[in-house]
């Protein structure tokens, strides 16, 4: 019988720790998470049964350190060629437990990669970060505040708005940064957050990428306020939730990279959140994949196995195959990711363009492949037991996020045909 | 603009009193639904339960198709086709949960008490469990399974699919059994199952009803599930369970299939109420949102508003369908004598792409709307979950398709 690991994988450009990362991985997936995640529904606000398995990860296995430098308790992976290629296998095996386990978990890094990855490593933020992550065994939680009230993500539309519409202001007061303004959705937000990323502007309604500032907050500083987690239709151990900056004040050094850099350097944070939505989407189908052969092969129709029947078989080959594409899609952008000397810079609007749309093409195909499973399963789709609409429900989350398929659409667009107005 | 007005169907086939009924049903979804979820979102005993009481026992839907003798409404012959239509639009639209259980108990009793199928010493039995009552009834059905467990020629098989129960006839009883069997909705609470038997000694199987507090039906935990909060389900377990002999309510596949088209009608109705729900949730979003910065709205952005066209293209048509297939199923005298099949095989397509279409439309608009979409906060993603939860009940889309091609193109081992 063909397992997960068939599908494939391109051998020649794996990270050195990509074995040791996927077996250890998967032994806390199968003790920590999967026996227990059909139950992940009810303690969306609790965190009861999730917490535990968090911990696990990020605290015991220590996989929360590994964007710090080696001499500040990190494992180095910021600096490594390797980065993508490590982190796409890392997520998708937690994702193929559990991809709100993943999007937690993947996005403590994000708002990390502007001070730990080079060539904009800064030394200092991540000296005064790395005590936070390295020096504990519970898992703690960072977020990147980005999405505002009045326009969605309009903020992340970098080419379009280019910082114009962000009302969460930063200005100066001697040696400190004083934020103002509302965020919401924050992945990792609704009460758990240690450290924010806070995308804000020092000039209102500008347009100069020297206006555009990533600030970080600790969230128990004076004026933050996190308000409780939305309900939403899957992603349980995913916390959104609003969040307010009111005269919060942080020093002056909290700024990841100064003026224009901070522009510059979010979106390589892009372009990482895009590849992290592509090892989301083919972590949950590898579990889609085993759900499918485990029914497909103990039921029968006429009696035969479902495999067996000529047009079921038909459908578990449009799905086996798009999951083979979208693992090679997710390593080669890996790879484009890791080797900015032939692809370009991780922050150029080509890459995060093609993150784009790799990102939908995934998504797209999965969330359509998840609906067409379930339906092959008849009521047994809908069935929490068999966990398959859990994966349809949290992966059409990571189709909408980021700005969801228009955003998508647009740079990617944008990009091959030279759009100018989009 | 109301929706009635804004997606066409066929208005010189309906009666004025299925307007005002189809009016009094939007004021209904209105005052006990829509209004009520945000604070209690799908809760089952602070929103659905109460609506549910109005619905069924107040609004007397429950007696709606049973005869006037019986002390039903009357509306119990196949022209309630057109009714069932406008209403159960307005029930889905409310909750396309409480619209599935009103689906699946209408296909049950439609198949003893319309006037053209009329059992009537039937009717005067189980009409006391729907008409005298100030409680809602539910009615549950257990059909034929596509995927079983058992690969062995001994389980009862029908056009391939496995007989859930066996029956047996003992003097003027049948005793029926079955183990663990999946109803379509409700197993928990349903007041009437009727349940696909292999009836012992004869060739063809048949419906039996077996009333829900029968001695030795036995029913399981509540079944985890996607979507119909409404619909509390449960496997049972019927251990030589005793009904009278008259509870057999057909034999054989041209009565089951009577039965399917109805509850594909009634499904039908019930997602093409979920797209109204939904189109006047992304209507609101396109007139209030704004893209790529101030002033622009997202019903002006071509791109969105080609979107929003798509969405609401399919929710006309769906309507239309819907519509023909209530226009088919009321005239009985000219459909049932065409081509033998032909009316079931509509039922089937309709359903079929309504149920699609509007999983597609749904994902759509959850595109449209970003984060929102998956909020519980904006009570989309709840229609996208009860649509695609019927649609599975519906059966595998690829086995389904099996009936078509036999029907179509004569294939004889499918």
């Amino acid at each position: 019988m063909r397992k997960i690991d068939d599908f494939t994988r391109p051998k020649e450009y794996l990270s050195p720790i990509d074995d040791y990362f996927g077996k250890i991985v998967r032994q806390w997936a199968e003790k920590e998470v999967i026996p227990h995640r059909r139950r992940y529904d009810e303690d969306w606000q609790e965190h009861r049964l999730i917490e535990p398995a968090f911990d696990r990860l990020m605290g015991g296995l220590g996989l929360q350190r590994v964007l710090f430098p080696e001499d500040l308790g990190g494992w180095g992976l910021g600096h490594s060629h390797y980065t993508a290629s490590a982190f796409f296998r890392l997520m998708e095996e937690v994702a193929r437990a559990d991809s709100g386990i993943g999007v937690a978990f993947g996005v403590t890094f994000w708002p990390l990669i502007m001070i730990c990855n080079e060539p904009h490593l800064n030394r200092r933020l991540c000296e005064e970060f790395a005590p936070l992550f390295c020096k504990t065994e519970k898992a703690v939680f960072a977020a990147n505040a980005m999405t505002e009230p009045q326009g969605g993500a309009d903020i992340e539309n970098m080419e379009i708005t280019r910082g114009a519409t962000i009302e969460t202001t930063a200005t100066l007061d001697g040696d400190e940064w004083v934020i103002n303004g509302h965020k919401l959705w924050p992945t990792n937000s609704g009460g758990i957050c240690s450290l924010f990323g806070v995308v804000c502007t020092t000039k209102q309604g500008s347009e100069d990428p020297n206006d555009f500032a990533f600030i970080f907050v600790p969230a128990d500083s004076p004026g933050v306020t996190q308000g409780r987690p939305y309900q939403k239709a899957g992603m349980a151990a995913d916390k959104n939730g609003d969040v307010w900056f009111e005269q919060v004040r942080v020093p002056k050094h909290f700024r990841a990279c100064g003026p224009g850099d901070d522009y510059k350097y979010f979106k390589e944070a892009i372009s990482f959140g895009n590849l992290g939505s592509i090892a989301f989407v083919s972590g949950a189908m590898m579990n889609v994949f085993e759900i499918l052969q485990q029914f497909c092969e103990n039921k029968f129709y006429r009696g035969r196995s479902l495999k067996e029947h000529d047009a079921t078989a038909g459908v578990l080959a449009d799905i086996v195959k798009d999951i083979e594409i979208i693992r090679i899609l997710g390593y080669q952008y890996s790879r484009m990711l890791d080797r900015p000397d032939l692809y370009g810079s991780r922050w150029s609007d080509e890459i995060v363009a093609k993150g784009r749309a790799y990102k939908y093409f995934a998504s797209d195909r999965a969330v359509e492949d998840l609906g067409r499973a379930m339906n092959l399963m008849e009521s047994h789709g809908s069935d929490r037991a068999w966990e398959i609409e859990k994966h349809w429900r949290d992966i059409k989350i990571v189709q909408l996020w980021m700005g969801g398929k228009q955003l998508c659409q647009m740079e990617t667009a944008r990009w091959f045909f030279d759009c100018k107005t989009l | 603009m109301d929706n009635m007005d804004i997606f066409p169907f066929l208005k010189d086939s309906a009666e004025e009193s299925d307007i005002l009924l189809a009016q009094t049903l939007k004021r209904w979804a209105d005052r006990s639904v829509i209004s009520k979820r945000l604070e209690y979102r799908e809760d089952y005993e602070k929103l659905l339960k109460p609506a549910m009481q109005k619905l069924f026992i107040d609004v007397e839907l429950q007696k709606m198709i049973w005869p006037e003798q019986c002390g039903g409404s009357g509306l119990n012959s196949p022209e309630v086709a057109r009714t069932l239509a406008l209403a159960l639009e307005q029930v889905g639209r409310a909750d396309t949960g409480i619209g599935y259980l009103c689906s699946v108990t209408f296909a049950l009793c439609s198949s003893f008490n319309f006037d053209c199928d009329l059992n009537e010493q039937l009717c005067l039995r189980m009409a006391p469990l729907f008409c005298e009552t100030d409680d809602p009834v539910i009615g549950s059905l257990v059909l034929t399974d596509f995927a079983h467990e058992e690969p062995s020629a001994s389980v009862p098989l029908f056009r391939g699919k496995r007989i859930p129960a066996k029956a047996r006839r003992e003097g003027d009883s049948w005793v029926v059994s079955g183990e663990k069997m999946r109803p379509l909705n409700s197993g928990c609470d349903a007041g009437l199952f009727g349940v696909f038997c292999a009836l012992e000694n004869e060739e063809e199987p048949g419906l039996i009803l077996i009333p829900g507090d029968s001695p030795g039906l036995r029913r399981g935990e509540p079944i985890l599930k996607t979507g119909l909060a409404a619909s509390i389900n449960a496997e049972i377990t019927l251990s030589g369970v005793s009904v009278p002999a008259g509870n057999l309510v057909f034999r054989g596949e041209e009565p089951l299939r009577r039965m399917l088209s109805w509850l594909y009608l009634n499904i039908a109705a019930v997602s093409v109420g979920g797209l109204f729900a939904a189109f006047e949730i992304i209507r609101e979003w396109g007139d209030t949102r704004v893209i790529k910065g101030k002033g622009n709205l997202f019903k002006e952005n071509p791109l969105t508003a080609s979107l929003m066209a798509e969405i609401a293209h399919e929710i006309l048509l769906n309507r239309l369908l819907l519509h023909q297939l209530a226009g088919m199923l009321s005239n009985p005298d000219i459909y049932r004598q065409s081509e033998k099949g032909q009316l079931f095989i509509s039922a089937l397509s309709v359903v079929s792409h309504v149920t699609q279409t509007a999983e597609k439309a749904i994902n759509q608009i959850m595109e449209l709307m970003g984060s929102a979409g998956y909020a519980t906060e904006w009570n989309l993603e709840r229609y996208w979950r009860d649509i695609k939860t019927m649609q599975v009940h519906l059966g595998s889309w690829e086995l389904n398709k099996m009936e078509l091609a036999r029907y179509f193109f004569r294939s004889q081992s499918l």
